[in-house]
């Protein structure tokens, strides 16, 4: 089909540009939830843990955050490399598995 | 015999001396009160001295001594508790300025058994804050300021077992208790010149001890040979119907009796080169030859692949946090000395669930896995550390960088672990040799322990008066 240059719309294409413009508008909002879900970990504990609180964390504290959520993501990574049966439980009363096999 | 000696001997030999009647108990705690005092309080080692207790059970001791009742080989001993062990009507401030003013109405339960087996508190001990589990990096990081070393005051006594570690080892208490959830036995002990067992997890009862990591906390002795650490751990380990997890598993009065020592060792892989560390590895082969000539033999050992310290740094940040939430919540959280603490604290109220139970999983797949190397091994051996004490005002994070250490998968997986002295580096600091045992063969690694102690003169270099 060739471009369409009618500086006049029929009511169809009126009614597919209205279609398109709700859909980029839908995905435009859909972009923008996401990207505020992907908040920084570290702002977001911050700012629920200042809420409890009911004062600012120390600067210190806050630039320290940073490298602790980097040690929590770093052990998240070693775990999540490791592969682990589905279904395989875990062990909520812990005792130390013994030599021999016995509990 | 002159002050300066009845300091440095042994739990037992004290023991021994005052069941003889050739010391009395009142004596030897006020000696070990005055060297609290003194040069306790110049280390920072003390967290609160107890000389009307002490003196009245002292005192009780030495009249029971009299009538001819001995009730344990410790009977009359002085002994320090680290501060996270409940004692009633003695403030218990878990090295934390934001509990400065806590002091519960009973006793822990290990505090109750030492008391019964007659020996003499004289001083609640000072331990890095909340046990530091979380992350903190300075020494400084207690109510009481940075622990320093008695055998080298400008360096750091280790943590967070840090004033049991430096009373020991600069013979201001006959023994003590330490707790580790990750190496606050085994690194204190070390840096210290002291013989501080790690028992199997559940082994002693966790009752009135404060909790950093309910399935990784581990309360254990910390004394000046591996002999005392074995007389102590009779006294408190056993089942407490208060305590759940502790193991109902009796702990046998006898070693295996196996004389020439014939223990297979199994050696850990250390990098020595790369951690620039050649004196740990000069001590490590001279104590291996050692325990050769006592008829042990030995061979490399690799646990099976796992990822143990992730598991375990989860675990202890989950478990850690959620164990001081309130606090973490509140304003109180700025009371506490370390600012790396009070982040790591805040940041692991935000690890996933999945991620602490993924952790949980792994250890129920790593235990009967790993545990088969002691198929093969009556115990697996390294360097505790490959460097000595830390300079206390050093960054941790520096002062670690090339430390070593197999803290991992043995606090991970519940596996007890005994650190003796195994000699000085060329500075003057201790160095210690770590032996790791199978689940409830604390025996086993004791035995090794006390055979080398027997042939070696480390655990009795006292620090420089």
């Amino acid at each position: 089909m060739p471009p369409n240059n009618s500086t006049h719309m029929s009511r169809r294409g009126l009614a597919r540009l209205a279609a398109s413009t709700l859909a980029a508008a839908m995905v435009a909002t859909e972009l923008e939830a996401s990207a505020q879900s992907q908040v920084d970990p570290a702002e977001s504990i911050i700012a629920e843990v200042e809420k409890t609180r009911g004062k600012p964390l120390p600067s210190d504290v806050r630039k320290r955050m940073g490298q602790a959520v980097k040690d929590n993501a770093s052990n998240s990574a070693a775990l999540r490399k490791f592969k682990v049966p589905d279904g395989a439980e875990p062990e909520m009363i812990f005792v130390p598995a013994r030599k021999g096999g016995a509990k | 015999m002159s002050d300066r000696a009845l300091l440095w001997l042994s739990a037992l030999e004290l023991g021994k001396l005052i069941a003889k009647r050739s010391v009395s108990s009142v004596e030897i705690t006020r000696l070990y009160l005055r060297e609290l005092d003194t040069r306790g309080r110049a280390l920072n080692a003390l967290a609160e001295l107890t000389p009307e207790i002490a003196l009245k059970q002292a005192a009780q001791a030495d009249r029971e001594v009299k009538a001819g009742k001995i009730r344990s080989p410790l009977h009359g001993v002085p002994y320090g508790a680290k501060d996270l062990l409940a004692t009633r009507g003695i403030p218990t401030r878990w090295g934390s300025p934001a509990h400065a003013n806590q002091v519960f109405n009973y006793d822990a339960t290990v505090v109750t058994r030492l008391r019964e087996a007659g020996a003499v508190l004289v001083a609640k001990l000072a331990m890095v804050e909340l046990a530091g589990g979380v992350g903190y990096e300075f020494a400084a990081a207690s109510i009481t300021g940075p622990c320093k070393n008695p055998y080298d005051d400008t360096r750091w006594a280790g943590g967070s077992s840090s004033g049991s570690g430096a009373a020991v080892g600069g013979g201001m208490v006959g023994f003590a208790i330490g707790t580790e959830t990750w190496g606050s036995i085994t690194v204190p002990a070390a840096f210290c010149n002291v013989s501080g067992l790690r028992p199997t997890y559940g082994r002693v009862p966790r009752t009135g001890a404060m909790a950093l990591c309910w399935t990784m906390d581990k309360i254990g002795p910390m004394a000046r040979t591996a002999e005392d650490c074995l007389a102590i751990l009779r006294v408190i380990a056993g089942h407490d119907p208060r305590d759940p997890s502790s193991s109902t598993e009796k702990f046998g009065p006898s070693l295996p009796d196996r004389t020439p020592l014939r223990a297979r060792l199994g050696l850990l892989p250390t990098e020595y080169a790369k951690n620039k560390a050649p004196e740990a590895q000069k001590h490590f082969k001279s104590a291996i030859s050692v325990l050769q000539g006592l008829g042990c033999t030995s061979d490399k050992v690799i646990l099976p692949n796992f990822p143990y310290d992730a598991a375990a740094g989860t675990i202890v940040n989950v478990e850690g946090a959620a164990s001081f939430e309130g606090l973490v919540r509140s304003a109180k959280l700025d009371l506490l000395a370390d600012n790396s603490q009070k982040a790591g604290l805040i940041a692991a109220l935000a690890i996933p669930g999945s991620d602490y139970l993924r952790a949980l999983r792994i250890r129920k797949l790593a235990g009967p896995a790993a545990v088969k190397v002691f198929d093969k091994f009556d115990a697996l051996v390294a360097p505790t550390l490959l460097k000595g004490a830390p300079p206390w005002k050093m960054s941790l994070n520096e002062g670690f960088a090339n430390m070593g250490g197999n803290g991992g998968p043995g606090n991970l997986l519940g596996w007890p672990s005994i650190s003796v002295p195994m000699g000085m580096d060329a500075d003057g600091l201790p160095l210690g040799l770590e032996i790791i045992g199978a689940p409830y063969q604390e025996a086993a690694i004791l035995k090794i322990a006390m055979a080398f102690q027997k042939a070696t003169p480390h655990h009795r270099i006292a620090p420089k008066a």
